[in-house]
């Protein structure tokens, strides 16, 4: 039986899996990977302390700081199921009156309290042609197969931040970059705003609804339409990137939890706590505002805290 | 140790999460592998889609077996690892 299980080993799991073993938690950190979505960013100009550094080289370090802890961790391990169990049948548990049992897809581990920190992945556009052209010219991973498309013609779909540092990213090496912004505007920070502006390799198209992608063995166009106009438009690209944001990765504990209309677990914005004694979450699984490195690093060590608190009420 | 016996290459580029992510899988259960970089081997990378038929990385070829992105399950499995 562990003190605290810590789902999720992005920014908010990583940074309460830190303060839970400051405390001497019992503490265990179940992760399928420790890249998330921080792992695949280009260069982080926003994390205070680091000037410019790669996605993955800042979720490295991360993982590295965690290490320095005493903290059980199970990577590669998938988390189906949390259930909470009321009564105790076995004393020699040692446990309050309840606890929670995390459901892998090798064990079952038990803890009488819970993080969830599990952020999410990344969301479909949902067209035609999306599934087909899965690795054959569309992609949610601009970094892991951005060398593919070295010379060619890519569309962008997404005009928020990661969508625009995709362009920027991408504008380096392919001969022609589109961004295409489902809104009348594109949302990104101002600062990556000017840069697109400036860059001549890229065109931004708003209120642009994406209707379906063709090909034959590899991408070769991509249809939208203009949301004012209705005019239905083509452009050949070699590849499409999709940066339209992330699904909660909630379905585990959804039975434990209240979830928005973003299918984003509510919590007490206070506390991380959810409507589930002893289950606190943080991060981008949550229905905080900001959707930051940061302010996930922020979340990860109030949820941590409060389950700190929770416990000491236990004992 | 490769349990399979196989020589198993993995193809990726430097800045991959989920290259990263595989290298790390297999390393825990010490399976050795060669790491090819297609960000600076383009011949590697024509030989990668032309075997995968497809462009995402990581690629790891098993034998005469192909599995695209970090596929935990599938990998076990090839590999014979319970």
């Amino acid at each position: 039986m562990y003190d605290l299980i810590i789902i999720g080993g992005g920014p908010a799991g990583i940074t309460a899996g830190i303060y839970a073993a400051r405390k001497k938690l019992n503490t265990l950190l179940i992760s399928k990977d420790f890249v998330g979505q921080t792992g695949s960013a280009f260069e982080v100009e926003n994390y205070t302390g680091f000037k410019e550094i790669r996605g993955l080289e800042l979720m490295k370090k991360f993982k590295e700081h965690l290490e320095k802890f005493e903290i059980s961790i199970c990577e590669f391990e998938d988390v189906e199921e949390i259930k909470k169990i009321n009564s105790i049948r076995d004393k020699s548990l040692n446990s309050a009156n309840s606890f929670f049992e995390v459901k892998t897809d090798e064990k079952k581990y038990l803890a009488e309290a819970i993080i969830v920190a599990s952020g999410g992945s990344s969301k479909p556009m949902g067209v035609l042609g999306e599934k087909k052209f899965l690795g054959k010219g569309v992609s949610y991973c601009v970094t892991c197969d951005e060398t593919i498309v070295e010379g060619k013609i890519v569309a962008v779909i997404g005009g928020g931040n990661v969508g625009l540092e995709a362009g920027l990213e991408l504008a380096g090496f392919c001969s022609r970059v589109y961004i295409l912004e489902y809104a009348s505007k594109v949302t990104g920070d101002e600062i990556l705003q000017q840069k697109i502006k400036s860059d001549k390799k890229i065109s931004v198209i708003t209120n642009a609804d994406v209707k379906e992608i063709k090909g034959d063995n590899f991408v070769k166009k991509i249809v939208y339409e203009n949301r004012k106009s209705k005019k239905i438009s083509q452009l050949a690209v070699d590849g499409i990137f999709v940066e339209i944001g992330a699904a909660p990765a909630v379905n585990f504990a959804k039975n434990l939890v209240e979830l928005n209309d973003n299918g984003e677990i509510k919590i007490n914005p206070r506390t991380c706590a959810t409507k589930t004694d002893g289950l606190f979450a943080s991060g981008d699984v949550t229905d905080v505002r900001d959707k930051q490195i940061i302010t996930a690093c922020g979340e990860g060590a109030k949820s941590a805290l409060s389950a700190y608190e929770y416990l000491k009420k236990l004992k | 140790m490769n349990i399979s016996n196989k020589k198993i290459k993995v193809y990726s580029t430097p800045d991959c999460a989920y290259c990263y992510t595989l290298k790390g899988f297999l390393k825990k259960h010490h399976i050795e592998f060669e790491e090819i970089d297609i960000f600076s081997d383009k011949e590697a990378k024509k030989e990668m889609i032309k075997k995968s038929g497809q462009k995402e990385v990581p690629v790891m070829e098993i034998g005469d077996q192909i599995i695209v992105g970090f596929d935990k399950k599938k990998t076990l499995e090839v590999l014979g690892i319970s």
